[in-house]
């Protein structure tokens, strides 16, 4: 009972989409699931702990969500969705010597607050959702993104959005697409794309 | 001064060599042919932080066990020479063995280390403690040989090899986000704050164009 009015108090109080900070490094985390993270004193966080969510917790339950993430495999997906798919391993082949593989999944949504469209894992594989494969346009997007994320988790160890080394990753990678597209290197699997 | 140390993680046990000054903990296990089983290093660090260590003066493979405040926070198995590892989670301490004998130590095990003193306090040691040492000792000895035979027979475990931007390997620890994922509003902004969406539009429809023939 007085869990339950603790919680309907910081609801009101703090937010419905605030959870408690335990570590700053994570509020990047944290905002990306769609909450905020929120300081409170040491000495009622103990207590506050046993009934609000922290953002350990928060994250520690979307990973285990995302965790379900089923691959779809290639005999599985339609003719568009083989040509993006193709096109975006093709892609990965030209960026890395060293290539993360690059499926086509169910991913589950990353909290009650947001989608998951694409995902970097650090054992080194990029998910596209099926609702970004079915056009090239929303591929590339999310495939520039999650690669990013892979050279930037092979150079610096993490892999975190809204970061310097996350921007100049996108930025060398999409670079090195459009090379690629304006060069023509790409042109024999370009006549299936959609847009 | 302390330089001897036994540490017991679960049921395992190893006599440990301490490494704390600047030059200890630099220098490491490099260029040691090998160590005996049961046996390894033990690093304390001044202060509780994330740590990079390399591998690259190795001459063995080994196990990483990496210790904050008396637990477990990680274990890297069969790290061989010439990688650079790096502990995302602060630790003061962790612990080199041999490659197999960290083998079902897992994050969050309780970690216990009796200091033997030793030098100009060798003389403190206690009849008791140097008779509990001396057991501890002949136990290891019985072990010895079952795990110098699993680690011959053990076939290494395939590590994905990634390249630091000087050409040097990396290994990474288990951080604890293992998915980064994204939303679809997310990632079309990310594409637009790169200032790479007309960009990318650009290219990709001429070359589409030229591939139907249109162009």
């Amino acid at each position: 009972m007085r869990a339950a009015k603790l919680q309907e108090s910081w609801r009101k109080i703090i937010g419905d989409n605030a959870v408690i900070r335990t570590d700053d490094r994570l509020d990047g985390m944290v905002k990306h699931l769609g909450y905020q993270s929120v300081s409170v004193d040491q000495r009622i966080r103990d207590k506050l702990t046993r009934v609000i969510t922290t953002d350990k917790e928060l994250i520690k339950r979307s990973q285990q969500q995302l965790r379900k993430t089923q691959i779809i495999p290639d005999e599985k997906l339609e003719y568009r969705q083989l040509t993006h798919i193709k096109l975006s391993r093709v892609i990965t082949a030209y960026v890395f010597t060293t290539p993360p593989q690059v499926f086509v999944a169910i991913i589950p949504p990353a909290s009650d607050r947001v989608r998951t469209a694409g995902m970097y894992a650090t054992s080194g594989a990029v998910y596209i959702s099926l609702e970004m494969i079915e056009r090239g346009r929303s591929t590339i997007d999310t495939l520039v993104h999650e690669l990013a994320h892979h050279k930037q988790y092979c150079i610096a160890g993490i892999a975190e959005d809204l970061t310097a080394t996350h921007f100049q990753a996108m930025t060398d990678i999409a670079a090195e697409i459009v090379r690629l597209v304006t060069d023509g290197e790409l042109d024999y699997l370009l006549k299936e794309v959609v847009w | 001064m302390i330089n001897q140390a036994i540490v017991t993680i679960r049921d395992k046990q190893w006599s440990v060599s301490v490494a704390s000054t600047y030059s200890e903990l630099t220098k490491g296990l490099g260029g040691m042919a090998s160590i005996p089983a049961g046996t390894g290093m033990l690093f304390i660090l001044s202060e509780q932080r994330s740590i990079t260590v390399t591998t690259t003066p190795m001459l063995f493979p080994i196990d990483i066990i990496f210790i904050a405040d008396g637990l477990v926070i990680d274990v890297l198995s069969n790290v061989t020479p010439g990688y650079l590892v790096t502990e995302q989670t602060p630790c003061d301490m962790f612990l080199e063995v041999n490659t197999g004998e960290a083998e079902g130590i897992e994050s969050g095990d309780a970690v216990g280390i009796y200091t033997i003193h030793t030098g100009a306090d060798a003389d403190s040691i206690s009849p008791v403690v140097s008779f509990a040492g001396l057991m501890i000792l002949g136990t290891f000895m019985v072990n010895m040989g079952k795990t110098m035979a699993t680690a011959m027979l053990k076939k290494p475990k395939e590590k994905p090899v990634l390249y630091g931007p000087r050409g040097e390997r990396l290994l990474q620890t288990k951080t604890e986000i293992e998915f980064q994922p994204d939303s679809p509003e997310f990632l079309a902004y990310t594409i637009e704050d790169i200032g790479y969406r007309d960009k990318l539009d650009n290219a990709f429809g001429q070359a589409m164009a030229r591939a139907k023939g249109l162009k």
